[in-house]
């Protein structure tokens, strides 16, 4: 293993194991959809074609959270722990440490996302069907890169401005409200009904139902890759020039 | 003659406040040779940090530059930090919830460290600094000295050919303290070039052969750590406690002895004098001075480099000279 994967891995690990005793995993990930499903169910009972959708819907709106608090707090977390600075300066790129840790937190939120929501969903007597589990698979690989580079995108956030929280918390409610996730795109504004189609979550939404219910259909899931792929160069474009900047203005704290 | 280890040019730092210009270095030069310890002083807001972070590549001198093996600190990044090792003191910097080897291993791996070997080292650097027993507790859980201790292991696992050593010291009981400096001394030994910020000049006075003194951002003094000693202009300081009548200071005053002071306080007396130099004329006088009174007590006390900087960093304050850099 060469020693840029290797660096990887070790902050995917170590992401991971912070993750498992971070209170806000349990608030996030394993709360929230529970709670969300919950709700929904007793607001109106799906009828049994409908649940897979509303499952979907409940796991990503979670997933946004997750990313925004978990992933997304990645810079934050190390900017509180006075780590950050040696994790910039490392002889790896610095970006390699983030995407590493950023994938650690998010695959760490989707398997507690994935078991709250099932049990919930199981304890509330939804009909969980799967009718390709291989395109599921697929499709929540795509999920995890997504979140991960979504969540490598808000991080940056952190190292552009000293609101970083104040910033993400405002990305939060947009994505919930126009998102396509919670709201269907058909019931939003016709002036406000691109919205949806820029968030991967929204395409990968498509995917996961379609896993669940048998028409599957492979352009969602391209459009959802070629939206992760933008985020992923969008984060690293973002976080290169965030480091670059830090390091003219003097704004990375020795610890 | 080799290459020189650390080579800082004419480095300059300005900050900008609200569109005010803050100067933070100015035409800072020096130089650290292979295998030399130079010891870092300066008030807070000195510069040192800036210095510091200059040289760990976390900022961009604003003019000059500066070299580490070569290298430089703004160019060839890869370079410079896998050839230095930086440690820092206090209580962050660690990821508290993990364990200690987490965190040694996360950061070992981040200053280069291939993984052949790395349970090896991780190993030697624990049991190097003491901590081989808490290696799998929660950082959390872990005493002030034993986080500085864990810094340390940081710093040095990577087997850097420059240290960066900032308040190395802080938290240690004096037992860690001077295994520490043995610590830094073997590296020395070895080759390793450190520049050493401190505000225990005990640690200067062990480890360096030169002082570098920064104040308000400019090179204030650069001197060989004998001569920065010599500063004070004295050598030792001998005080003298007695009852009755307190002895005739200016008696003892001559070229080679200088009074600190007589305090008199509760039936008793306390003098101070500075011996610049011992000599049968100065023992002389001191018996002469101390014949007709009574003396309960004589301390004799080295010049330590703590009085030494105090007395030069109100010569700096007032804007005079000091080793005749400023």
């Amino acid at each position: 293993m060469s020693g840029a994967l290797w660096m990887f891995v070790t902050a995917f690990r170590m992401e991971q194991r912070a993750m498992q005793r971070n209170p806000l995993l349990l608030v996030n990930s394993g709360m929230l959809p529970a709670v969300f499903l919950v709700i929904a169910v007793e607001t109106g009972r799906p009828e049994p074609d409908g649940a897979a959708e509303l499952i979907v819907a409940v796991m990503l709106t979670a997933l946004w959270g997750s990313t925004v608090w978990m992933s997304g707090g990645v810079l934050r977390r190390e900017r509180s722990f006075g780590t950050l600075a040696r994790c910039v300066s490392g002889v790896w790129s610095p970006y390699l440490v983030l995407l590493g840790k950023s994938l650690g937190a998010t695959v760490t939120s989707v398997g507690a996302i994935l078991v709250s929501t099932g049990v919930t969903a199981a304890a509330l007597g939804l009909p969980l069907s799967v009718s390709h589990p291989v395109w599921i698979a697929v499709s929540l690989m795509v999920l995890v890169c997504s979140g991960t580079a979504l969540g490598a995108l808000v991080s940056c956030l952190f190292l552009v401005t000293r609101n970083g929280l104040v910033w993400s918390h405002a990305l939060m409610y947009p994505v919930f409200a126009v998102g396509g996730l919670l709201i269907p795109p058909h019931a939003l504004p016709a002036w406000l009904r691109w919205a949806p189609d820029l968030l991967s979550l929204h395409w990968i939404k498509d995917c996961l139902i379609d896993g669940a219910t048998g028409g599957v259909t492979v352009a969602p899931l391209g459009v959802a890759a070629l939206l992760t792929l933008a985020y992923f160069s969008a984060a690293g474009f973002a976080y290169r020039r965030s480091v670059e900047r830090s390091r003219k203005e003097g704004t990375l704290d020795l610890a | 003659m080799s290459e020189p280890a650390i080579v800082v040019e004419q480095l300059g730092r300005t900050f900008t406040d609200r569109g005010r210009e803050i100067v933070a270095l100015r035409d800072v030069s020096f130089q650290v040779g292979v295998g030399e310890i130079v010891g870092l002083l300066g008030s807070n807001g000195a510069g040192k940090t800036t210095l510091t972070k200059i040289l760990a590549t976390l900022l961009l001198p604003t003019t000059g530059a500066a070299r580490i093996f070569g290298h430089d600190v703004t160019r060839d990044l890869r370079a410079v930090r896998r050839m230095t090792g930086v440690v820092l003191g206090g209580d962050r910097g660690l990821y508290a919830k993990l364990n200690g080897r987490d965190n040694l291993r996360f950061f070992a791996m981040l200053a280069g460290v291939g993984r052949s070997g790395l349970k090896a080292k991780l190993d030697a650097a624990l049991e190097e600094v003491g901590l081989v027993a808490a290696a799998d507790r929660a950082v959390e859980t872990y005493s002030k000295g034993m986080r500085q201790r864990l810094h340390i292991a940081i710093g040095m696992i990577a087997e850097p050919r420059v240290l960066l050593l900032d308040e190395p010291t802080v938290g240690l009981d004096p037992v860690e303290a001077d295994r520490l400096r043995g610590t830094v001394a073997a590296l020395r030994d070895t080759g390793v070039s450190v520049l050493l910020t401190s505000h225990y000049l005990l640690d200067i006075e062990r480890l360096a052969s030169r002082v570098i003194i920064l104040a308000d951002g400019t090179l204030a003094a650069d001197l060989p750590v004998e001569e920065f000693a010599r500063q004070a202009g004295y050598t030792a300081t001998v005080t003298v406690r007695g009852t009755g009548r307190p002895p005739d200071g200016g008696a003892v005053s001559s070229p080679d002895i200088a009074v600190g002071g007589v305090d008199v306080a509760d039936g008793s007396w306390t003098l101070r004098l500075h011996v610049r130099d011992w000599s049968v004329g100065s023992f002389g006088l001191l018996e002469q001075a101390l014949a007709h009174v009574t003396v309960l007590d004589v301390r004799i006390d080295p010049v330590r480099l703590e009085d030494v900087y105090a007395q030069v960093a109100a010569r700096l304050a007032d804007g005079s000279q000091v080793g005749g850099v400023r």
